[in-house]
């Protein structure tokens, strides 16, 4: 281990120590209690990752997969970096370890200093300037521990384009997974972002991603939720320059005590930066999910648009809360917050019957209509159609 | 002759109970293929129940005699069932179902109710053609069944399911509703169009005006649960210059 990753880690280490566990009173906790322990049984589970995971899809250009200690690069990144960021940190440029080094990413956040502390691998991907990326890069992180800790670090350059796809796999062995995330998009660089999280039944991962969006760069962020068993994603995004933009269209598809937390921080930093983020949530059995959404406009960041937007589809005794925040510190900006929630009703069903479409089709319909936009924007074949099986053995389940 | 002609459909001394109470008392009633039958009464007089007893919805109940397309009953039939045998009602209160698009839906309808008749590939255009005629801006593919339509948006649209759905028995609840005259005219212009000597019209309407686009060849005044009197044509203006109390009184004077 080289020495300056080994002073940050322990630096992290003890900044997660001498943080305390979040109180239930805190507000970004009130719904969701992360039941941390030290020490759960370190069992090894079986390497039993789908083929269809491990495997380079002929739609992609680079697959890194991450099976427990194991990381392989498939297929050729020509032009861009795709690598494993223990790798990279450690034989590669200064710039990566000056960022790993950093230690002001959530600072006060138990959670991300643990991951800082014990992450073992994750992606690195660095496309520089002007260079446009054709395929999709796919990460693949099968976590195989009972606790586990990833780390990634995504630098697009001015000018850079990709396609980057982060699927989530575990098997149903009792899981904490940590995740430490960091975004730096450069002026009119473009990144589609995808995440597709199938983790197991009973994995709890704690997620935090920092994003810094350029002036004039995209981030398009599709994220798709269905298994584990309590997600919580921290996401702060700092629209950095002028006309910085982020545009989300995510869901969660839970059942039975599934819990699904997403803490939206949308910063704008600059003039004429975009956000609109737009969560689909169903939710069957006794699964939660929880939308705390805030919007932040700077002094200054005038002609600003900023939406959250949450519609739920509940079902069984599920339950979504919505908690909408805003700080607006300047004039002439566009923010908006909306939820909804509805259920399916009996006279929708009958509605879709009176048109010759049977009851088991006419459920799956309206069920699976809120996770179809989300859906639609997967970038592969593959990849929409492992969603599609996923969501269909949810259907098995729909008021479980 | 004509008395041998068998109906498209027919309702047998037709008894409806919604939530324990019954509300249609023995209704019956003959539609030959290529007849247009009006019912027109006042609200509650149970029109509406009579639609959705029609289509099978398990809210109402039937309790007494049957109902028969082609000579064939269907009460056993699921909604669906029934639709697949082309029975459509336009709904007077069509439901929005967020998270299905309007495009979804349609193509679903139709490759469910004319199955081997669409090829899959072909119900796009299929779909596109009739949204032409009916002016329905290709924005509505996009959005979500019904939700946030207005009342026009929504008879628009279960107009346009209509036509693309090619239904031998249609019956259309209170389709004039919400309608301004431009939408009426036009609404009421692709439902003749939907006419044909095979195809038969159940119209539920409250007034005259739709009727002097789709022309009745009989109608029936509802009186709870009842059907009060029959006629031709002419009967709707009547009722229209004298008003539903007209048939009120009668009952009123032959019950005394």
């Amino acid at each position: 281990m080289h020495d300056w990753l080994q002073i940050a880690r322990n630096q992290a280490e003890e900044r997660f120590r001498s943080l305390p566990f979040p109180a239930p009173k805190d507000e970004n906790y009130r719904f969701t209690p992360i039941a941390y322990r030290e020490g759960v049984a370190a069992v090894s589970a079986a390497g039993d990752v789908p083929p269809a995971i491990a495997a380079l899809d002929a739609e992609e250009g680079a697959l890194l997969l991450l099976d427990g200690d194991e990381c392989t690069v498939l297929g050729q990144a020509q032009g861009f970096l795709f690598t494993d960021l223990l790798r990279a940190a450690t034989l590669g440029s200064e710039a990566v370890r000056l960022r790993l080094r950093e230690s002001d990413l959530f600072k006060d956040d138990k959670f991300a200093q643990l991951t800082s502390a014990r992450w073992k691998n994750g992606a690195f991907l660095h496309v520089p300037a002007g260079v446009k990326v054709t395929k999709p890069v796919r990460l693949a992180a099968c976590a195989r521990e009972s606790e586990e800790h990833h780390r990634n670090l995504i630098v697009l350059e001015e000018g850079a384009e990709a396609v980057l796809i982060q699927e989530c796999w575990g098997n149903d062995d009792l899981r904490f997974v940590g995740e430490l995330t960091e975004v730096k998009l450069g002026r009119n660089s473009r990144l589609h972002w995808v995440v597709l999280q199938n983790q197991g039944a009973a994995t709890d991962s704690v997620v935090r991603q920092r994003i810094e969006i350029g002036a004039g760069a995209e981030l398009r962020y599709t994220p798709l939720h269905l298994g584990g068993k309590l997600t919580q994603v921290r996401q702060e995004t700092h629209l950095a320059g002028e006309g910085a933009s982020l545009e989300t269209q995510g869901a969660a598809r839970g059942g039975e005590t599934q819990h699904f937390d997403f803490w939206l921080d949308a910063r704008h930093e600059s003039p004429r930066s975009q956000s609109n983020m737009d969560y689909w949530f169903v939710m069957a059995g006794k699964s939660r999910g929880v939308f705390n959404g805030q919007i932040e406009v700077k002094h200054g960041a005038t002609d600003c648009e900023s939406s959250q937007r949450s519609k739920s589809l509940i079902l069984g005794s599920g339950v979504v809360h919505s908690i909408p925040k805003l700080l607006i510190k300047t004039d002439a900006v566009k923010a908006a917050h909306g939820a909804s929630v509805s259920s399916v009703n009996f006279e929708q069903i009958h509605y879709l019957q009176s048109r010759g479409i049977p009851r088991a089709e006419a459920e799956r319909m309206i069920v699976r209509g809120f996770t179809e936009g989300v859906v639609d924007r997967l970038p592969t074949e593959g990849l929409r159609g492992r969603a599609d099986a996923a969501l269909d053995r949810k259907q098995g389940t729909l008021h479980a | 002759m004509m008395g041998q002609i068998m109906p498209l459909l027919e309702i047998r001394d037709l008894a409806v109970e919604v939530e324990g109470k019954e509300v249609l008392h023995g209704v019956t009633l003959k539609i030959k293929p290529g007849e247009v039958h009006a019912i027109m009464g006042k609200n509650g007089s149970g029109k509406t129940t009579l639609s959705h007893t029609i289509m099978g919805h398990p809210k109402y109940k039937v309790t007494r005699g049957d109902i028969l397309l082609e000579g064939e009953s269907i009460l056993a039939l699921r909604p669906d069932e029934r639709a697949r045998k082309r029975i459509f009602l336009a709904f007077q209160y069509p439901v929005a179902v967020p998270g299905v698009t309007v495009a979804q839906f349609l193509r679903s309808a139709i490759l469910s109710v004319r199955a081997g008749e669409i090829e899959p590939k072909n119900v796009r255009k299929l779909i596109k053609e009739e949204m032409g005629k009916l002016d329905i801006p290709d924005s509505f593919m996009t959005r979500f069944l019904n939700e946030g339509f207005s009342g026009g948006e929504k008879k628009r649209l279960e107009t346009l399911q209509l036509r693309l759905l090619k239904p031998k028995m249609m019956v259309l609840d209170e389709t004039d509703s919400g309608l301004d005259i431009d939408s009426l005219r036009r609404v009421s212009e692709s439902i003749e169009g939907a006419r044909g000597t095979d195809k038969s019209i159940l119209l539920i309407t409250h007034y005259q005006r739709m009727l002097s686009y789709v022309k009745p060849d009989y109608v029936h005044v509802f009186l709870e649960g009842r059907i009060a009197k029959s006629g031709g044509a002419d009967l709707a203006l009547e009722l229209e210059e004298r008003g539903y109390e007209w048939l009120e009184g009668g009952k009123a004077a032959a019950l005394n």
